[in-house]
């Protein structure tokens, strides 16, 4: 295993699809792209796998003279959210094929499928901003129709709310690149860490990064668009959506902001605040759900919003930053890699329910409360050893507040599985066995993969695994308990979405509705004065004969 | 260069010429066609001829029958003269092409000897060297102008000509009154001589004061101007080209050369022309923009287009040479395309019987080398590049910037201006349907043509400045002569 | 030899285009072979031409032509690295234009007088392009007024009428104003020769006022043909002309010539510190940001897609005035590129703006429902150039955004992000929603006007000129730093022209 085979594989996870998607435009090729699209991942499954197995693909560099000059590589970081990656677009890919029976609507979603998925690898590989941000481009735009082009009654509100942050988003995060690139005087990934460590105005640069990226994060405020979205799309595509779109952004953060190297009280404190409002508000807004997938939404949020909590602790005590990246990156592998695997199972059971996928979609609801079935058991130990380190309040507050996310986490997968407990659906169609063999693989995968990555990174510790019990307990209790609950209340369901949805709609509206004021006026003052004298130069003859 | 060129004697033969054209066409009226042909030919040969002689032998003086001046009859050519006679050779050889496409039989044979007496008069005119001589050629020209006006027939054309007649009547009596006076001070008709002998006096004052009356009014000066729309838009259009390219040249030409040789030192009236010139260059062009006849826009087109000669005489008053090129330069480009112009209005006119503008009825496709025509000469007539036109106005704009006239560069921005309008307003509608369609008749390709080459040509003239300018220079024509130098 | 051919191919260039719009003017109708034979030939001679220059500059060959105009005066023809971007430009985009207006008038009336004026304003784009000094700028700035004016009446129609004449009224006056400041300006310095960093910065002091009102007024001559507000009024009236013509008009001829006019009275006639010194830069900064988000609003409010369009391009072509206007190295990089950038991207979208109108009868945006699944291919195209407007990676408008915001903050105008900002946003309000209609919308039951193309979407002449040009905008943006790339050649023209000591 060579150094060129890595490249010929970087080269290829992102060469493969783009040529289907070639392929795809021209009628003859057309039906053979399609057969071929389901598998396009696999090049990058290869590639993931053969880094994570030799500990680290950093030396290899693919250098590309593409856009100002660009390279290619894996590093510590990128290789577990490359690894992610990969599973779930393979995963996605190989489940739609059985998943739609359309031909028409599967054509549409390989397109996008492809294109988002290019997008994703390759800012996963990206080292310098320029592909990150076109790879960032490429997957968000896509993603728009992965949405967009599911033919639900439902999806243009989806898509416009989803395409108004994605704009928002690219171009926040578009300046706070190039502010970043200007200052470091270089376009590479590292100069810019490095550069925004001294510089002056790394404030307003982060705030930007924060905001552009925070968006596909779904931070409270930014949100709105995912519970929406992953209400209306189907199973593989909210499995993209919250299992590695979501990730994407994070990955950004990570990457572009130098975690580790900087020390910002106040800006850590804000995160870890927003970080517990956000699991706060997801758990309330989620528990009330009645739709399945939208309940997931929330719980890919309250992940997030922990997640969030981590990287404030980042900024506070940057000396454990070393030890939190690969928590959150192992939490990262497991979230992911569960929450597709509850989606992918959704779509089973959405076809026909049987007793014993239910049973199977314990497992991956075990683990996204981080009951010691995958790798998030240890990350989440790992991170709560290393949460004693913040200062004063957070000290305290920190553990009772993982807790709490945790436990919410809990309340909310107790409600999934009691949503979608087997006599609530009736029995229909027989399942295809490939959804099924998808599913099982996730669910497999999930668990091997979370605690490989772990264990490769972080030595077994009993007493560690022993301290991450109790959280773990918490949780089974307190799903008993939601479960319990259910059967006695009936709870209120209140609207897809949530008030902050509302509020943007209005805020949207009215935003329109001054812009064609705006416009009105401007329309108004051009009738009078500038077509009045055209009309008078055109008229002179006409008026004077 | 073979010698026995320079032994002709050119000048004499650009009177004689014609002039036996003339009575041959007037002879022998079946091929009168053929007479005014050969002849407007062989008077190109012979201002070429005369052009190779005066480049060797710088300015041309003769004194026809061994008398010389004060007393007898010389025949005098300089740069100036030379441009004038280029002009007027070019144009004529279009115009004689135009004539013998346009005319029919009957008419034709009244046309041709009445035309090659008004080129006699011209080239007369242009090679006289004293202002009686001046006078008479005037006078003939007028006269045989006045004719062909008449030539049209009808009760508009017949009320023009009248009209003109009176005018250009009145304009030499005014003139020959200065004469009179000038001769009666001085005692002499002779430029040459009269330059170094006139003072200023009253009675020069007068004089001047008559004589540019009489040459202004015949140049439709605004508010001359009067006589000039009836007059050249109700003739037969070859007669329209030859008044507007050529005619009113001549008065102007005498104002020029009167101005540089004897007045230059006299103050005012520059000021006053440069001032009537500017009014008439926006009168003019409003009037045109106002027009809903084509040959009438194209008439007070004329108007505005004297106007701009006119203004190079306050700007050369700061010894801007350039701005007398920038005359010299617009006269011929205007000329060119004045005639093009009033060429291609005559083959829209026999075209489709009407000239109103609004009905031109895609012309554009139906007589798509005439519309070019139109267009080409247009674009020398608005002054854009790259064109004779264009060249003349820059010089003009740079003297007016040099000697900070800002009122004369607004003229000049907004002449230009309002000449863009009313040609694009006549070229709009040759694009598009008129609301009744009529009939259409033929036009011969070679009144097409022709009027296209001489547009081009107007378009030619914006490259040949630095060819044409030392002709103009010859014998340092356009240099004011300082009082008693 | 060689001095000879360097001293007359400049001609030749001119001529390539000429020579073969004259002749297309007398040929009948209906020879259609010898007609779309001599505008191809044309076309390709040039491009044959202007690759032999391309590869004669970049070994150091000198390529002028002179020929005396007036005393004192001469007309220029030289190619500089800044002429031949744009002669490139309009030599490329004229060959792909004239295979679209061939495939786009198959059948229609006039087509010999279209393709000569066609041809003939090409002519005046490429010496617009290579004049050396501004009176001959100023003549070809004119020449092409003149040949595009029949362009746009081309139809015939009382509205087409309309349109020339507003379009004529915008720049007849423009002309004026730029040749008012031009001879003053001779005036006062003697010379109108093109050179790099100016020839002003020496006169003296008591100059500076009148040439501060040289300045506006050239910016004003320039500024209409390079549509900045409130001088864009032509641009969207224009629209009435056949696809070819906006696209040659929006992405290469008229507006571009306006732009580049601008690039060089900055550059090579005041000089890009003097211009600053003497304070014209930036307010010219100022209009130019304010007609980029102005264009942008005005163009959320058009339903018809080639007015859309036409608003787009009066906000984009500003990005290169405002560029200019930054007046700093980097932002001159951004700036020129984005003359060949939009340039591609723009093209793209008229024609297939063109191919919709041809192929489906559609010309509003209301009706472009679906339309993707019918016509794949050229709403692709128009997805390419629509994300590169928005200046979404790779895709050429990126690169541009990318270094007019670097430019910027190089040198210190921080306001200049928030322009690019709200413009990119505003892109991105109007370019999506057809995009979402396109692609994601029901198609209706029956397109407003089909044409059958048999199994094809559209014929193959209005399909390959927009994939071409797509493709090129993706191109540039994505392989930027490839030698001979538009971004390469900008930087050695930054280089060369504007900051060599």
């Amino acid at each position: 295993m060579t150094g060129d085979t890595v490249s010929l594989l970087m080269i290829l996870s992102l060469g493969l699809p783009l040529l289907l998607v070639l392929l795809m435009g021209f009628r003859f090729s057309r039906s053979l792209a399609v057969i071929f699209a389901p598998w396009a991942a696999f090049p990058a499954l290869l590639l993931a796998v053969l880094v994570v197995i030799q500990g680290d693909g950093s030396q290899t560099i693919v250098t590309l003279n593409i856009m100002l000059g660009s390279s290619l590589s894996l590093d510590a970081t990128s290789k577990i959210f490359f690894l992610l990656s990969a599973v779930v677009w393979a995963l996605a890919g190989i489940y739609s094929r059985y998943y739609f029976d359309d031909k028409n609507s599967s054509q549409y979603f390989y397109l996008f499928y492809l294109l988002c998925m290019t997008g994703n690898l390759g800012l996963n590989l990206a080292q310098d901003v320029l592909v990150f941000l076109t790879g960032f481009s490429l997957m968000g735009f896509s993603a728009y129709g992965l949405i967009a082009g599911q033919g639900n009654k439902n999806i243009l509100r989806a898509g416009r709310t989803y395409i108004v942050l994605l704009v928002f988003g690219e171009l926040l995060l578009f300046e706070a690149i190039l502010m970043a690139a200007q200052i470091a005087n270089s376009t590479s990934i590292i100069d810019i860490r490095h550069a925004l460590i001294a510089s002056d105005s790394h404030n307003t640069i982060m705030l930007l990064l924060l905001l552009g990226l925070g968006i596909k994060v779904a931070v409270i405020g930014l949100h709105v668009w995912l519970p929406v979205s992953m209400s209306v799309v189907s199973p593989p595509v909210a499995a993209v959506i919250s299992a590695i779109i979501m990730q994407a952004g994070l990955f950004g953060i990570i990457q572009l902001i130098p975690l580790g190297e900087i020390t910002l009280p106040v800006t850590g404190q804000a995160l870890i605040a927003i970080g517990l409002i956000t699991g706060v508000y997801a758990v309330i807004s989620g528990l009330f759900q009645q739709r399945t997938r939208t309940l997931l939404g929330y719980t890919a949020m309250i992940h997030m919003g922990l997640i969030f909590c981590v990287l404030g602790l980042g900024f506070i005590v940057p000396d454990v930053w070393p030890v939190l990246l690969p928590a959150i990156g192992g939490y990262v592998l497991s979230y992911g890699l569960g929450i597709a695997a509850l989606l992918f199972g959704l779509g089973i059971i959405e076809k026909g329910n049987h007793r014993w996928i239910w049973l199977g979609m314990l497992l991956p609801a075990l683990a996204m409360t981080n009951a010691p079935v995958s790798g998030g058991f240890l990350s989440i130990a790992l991170i709560q050893q290393q949460i004693v380190m913040a200062p004063a309040p957070w000290n305290s507050y920190m553990p009772v507040a993982v807790m709490t996310v945790n436990l919410a986490s809990a309340f909310l997968m107790a409600r999934l599985l009691y949503l979608i407990r087997p006599m609530s659906y009736e029995k229909t169609i027989t399942i295809r066995p490939g959804l099924l063999w998808t599913w099982l693989v996730n669910l497999v995968g999930m668990v091997v993969l979370s605690w490989w990555v772990m264990f490769t990174e972080q030595p077994f510790s009993l007493q560690l695994a022993g301290e991450s019990l109790l959280p773990a307990v918490l949780s089974l209790i307190a799903a008993l308990l939601v479960i319990t609950m259910h059967k006695a209340i009936k709870l209120p369901d209140i609207p897809q979405g949530d008030f902050l949805l509302w509020l943007e709609c209005n805020s949207a509206k009215y935003l329109i509705q001054g812009l064609n004021k705006f416009s009105g006026i401007i329309a108004r003052w051009q009738q009078k004065v500038k077509y009045q004298g055209i009309q008078l130069y055109l008229s002179i003859a006409a008026k004077l004969r | 260069m073979p010698v026995f060129i320079l032994n002709i004697p050119w000048a004499a033969l650009l009177i004689i010429v014609p002039l036996i054209g003339m009575l041959l066409a007037f002879l022998f009226s079946s091929a009168a066609r053929w007479m005014g042909f050969i002849t407007v030919f062989l008077n190109l040969i012979a201002v070429l001829g005369l052009a190779q002689e005066l480049s060797s032998n710088g300015v041309f003086q003769h004194t026809v029958g061994g008398w010389s001046a004060p007393l007898g009859i010389e025949l005098y050519a300089d740069g100036l003269s030379l441009l004038l006679l280029f002009t007027t050779a070019l144009v004529s050889l279009g115009v004689a092409v135009y004539a013998a496409g346009y005319f029919s039989h009957s008419k034709a044979s009244s046309f041709w000897p009445i035309w090659l007496m008004l080129l006699t008069a011209l080239n007369a005119l242009f090679l006289s060297s004293d202002i009686f001589n001046l006078y008479v050629t005037l006078e003939l020209l007028g006269l045989s102008a006045v004719a062909l006006t008449a030539l049209a027939g009808g009760r508009a054309a017949l009320l023009g000509a009248m009209r003109y007649l009176l005018t250009t009547l009145g304009g030499s009596l005014l003139y020959l009154l200065g004469v009179a006076l000038l001769y009666h001070a001085y005692d002499t008709v002779d430029i040459q001589l009269l330059s170094q002998r006139v003072e200023i006096s009253p009675v020069t004052w007068t004089a001047l004061g008559l004589m540019f009356l009489g040459l202004s009014l015949k140049t439709a000066l605004f508010p001359f101007h009067f006589w000039l729309p009836p007059a050249h838009s109700s003739a037969a259009s070859p007669v329209s080209a030859l008044l507007s390219a050529l005619v009113i040249k001549a008065s102007f030409y005498m104002m020029l050369r009167l101005w540089l040789e004897l007045f230059s030192d006299f103050g005012v009236i520059d000021q006053v022309l440069g001032l009537l010139g500017a009014l008439a260059v926006l009168w003019g062009s409003w009037q045109a923009l106002r027009q809903t006849r084509l040959k009438l826009l194209v008439a007070y087109s004329t108007v505005a287009q004297v106007g701009y000669l006119f203004l190079a005489f306050p700007l050369a008053g700061g010894n801007q040479v350039f701005a007398w090129y920038a005359a010299g330069y617009l006269l011929i480009s205007h000329a060119l395309a004045k005639s093009a112009m009033f060429m291609a209005t005559g083959n829209l006119l026999q075209y489709g019987n009407h000239d109103r503008i609004a009905d031109l009825d895609r012309v554009v496709q139906r007589l798509p080398i005439t519309a070019g025509a139109f267009a080409v000469a247009g674009v020398s007539i608005m002054g854009l590049p790259p064109s004779g036109g264009f060249i003349g106005k820059w010089w003009l704009l740079e003297s007016a910037l040099v000697s900070g006239r800002w009122d004369l560069v607004t003229v000049l921005i907004l002449g230009g201006l309002l000449a863009a309008a009313y040609i694009f307003r006549v070229l709009g509608y040759t694009f598009t349907e008129a609301p009744v369609p009529h009939e259409a008749k033929r036009v011969p390709p070679a009144m097409q043509w022709i009027a296209l080459i001489l547009a081009s040509a107007s378009i030619l003239l914006g490259f040949l400045a630095p060819q044409i300018l030392p002709w103009l220079n010859i014998g340092d024509a356009l240099i004011v002569v300082e009082a008693g130098s | 030899m060689n001095a000879v051919i360097n001293e007359w191919i400049l001609l030749l260039v001119l001529g390539s285009s000429l020579l073969p719009g004259l002749i297309i003017f007398g040929l009948a109708e209906e020879r259609r072979g010898l007609r779309t034979t001599l505008n191809l030939f044309g076309a390709l001679f040039k491009l044959f031409l202007v690759i032999w220059i391309l590869w004669g500059v970049f070994n150091q060959q000198h390529y002028e032509t002179r020929l005396e105009l007036l005393p004192g005066l001469e007309f220029v023809l030289r190619a500089g690295p800044l002429a031949l971007l744009f002669v490139s430009l309009s030599t490329i985009l004229w060959l792909v234009t004239t295979i679209y207006a061939i495939g786009y008038l198959e059948g229609s009336p006039h087509r010999s007088r279209f393709f000569g004026f066609f041809s003939l304003c090409v002519t005046a784009t490429v010496g617009v392009a290579l004049s050396g000094n501004l009176i001959t700028f100023l003549i070809f700035y004119e020449l092409l007024t003149l040949s595009t004016y029949p362009l746009i009446v081309h139809r015939g129609t009382e509205v087409a009428r309309k349109a020339g004449h507003i379009y004529l009224l915008y720049t007849i006056i423009g002309g004026a104003v730029l040749l008012l400041g031009t001879v003053w300006l001779y005036t006062i310095t003697g010379t109108l020769e093109f050179t790099p960093r100016g020839f002003l910065a020496d006169l003296d002091k008591t100059y500076h006022p009148a040439l501060v009102i040289i300045f506006f007024l050239m910016i004003a001559g320039l500024g209409v043909k390079a549509a900045l507000v409130p001088l864009h009024g032509w641009l969207p009236n224009a629209m009435v002309a056949p696809a070819p013509v906006s696209a040659l008009l929006h992405a290469v001829a008229v507006v571009k010539a306006g732009a580049f006019g601008i690039v060089r009275i900055v550059y090579e006639v005041f000089g890009v510190d003097f211009a600053a010194s003497l304070g014209v830069t930036r307010p010219l900064a100022w209009l130019a940001a304010f007609t980029i988000i102005y264009g942008s609003i005005r163009a959320l409010y058009q339903d018809d897609l080639k007015r859309r369009l036409a608003f787009s391009t009066v906000s984009q072509v500003s990005y290169i005035a405002l560029g200019v206007a930054i007046a700093g190295p980097i932002a001159t990089i951004g700036g020129v590129v984005h003359l060949v950038h939009q340039g591609l991207m723009k093209i793209t979208l008229f024609f297939c703006a063109g191919n919709l109108a041809e192929t489906l009868g559609i010309h509003k945006i209301s009706e472009m429902n679906g339309v993707g699944r019918r016509m794949p291919w050229t709403m692709t195209a128009f997805t390419i150039g629509a994300f590169g407007m928005i200046g979404a990676p790779p895709i050429a408008g990126f690169i541009s955004k990318w270094y007019l915001g670097w430019g910027a903050l190089e040198t210190g105008q921080t306001w200049v992000l928030l322009v690019l900002l709200g413009s990119s946003l505003l892109n991105a309000a109007y370019f999506l929603p057809i995009l979402h209609a396109a692609w994601f919308r029901q198609p209706p039951d029956k397109w407003p006007h089909e044409h059958d193309f048999g199994r094809k979407e559209t014929a193959w002449a209005l399909l390959l000129p927009p994939l071409i040009t797509a493709v090129s905008a993706l191109f540039v943006g994505l392989f930027a730093a490839l030698p001979f790339s538009p971004l390469e050649w900008a930087e050695l023209i930054a280089e060369r022209e504007f900051y060599q000591p």
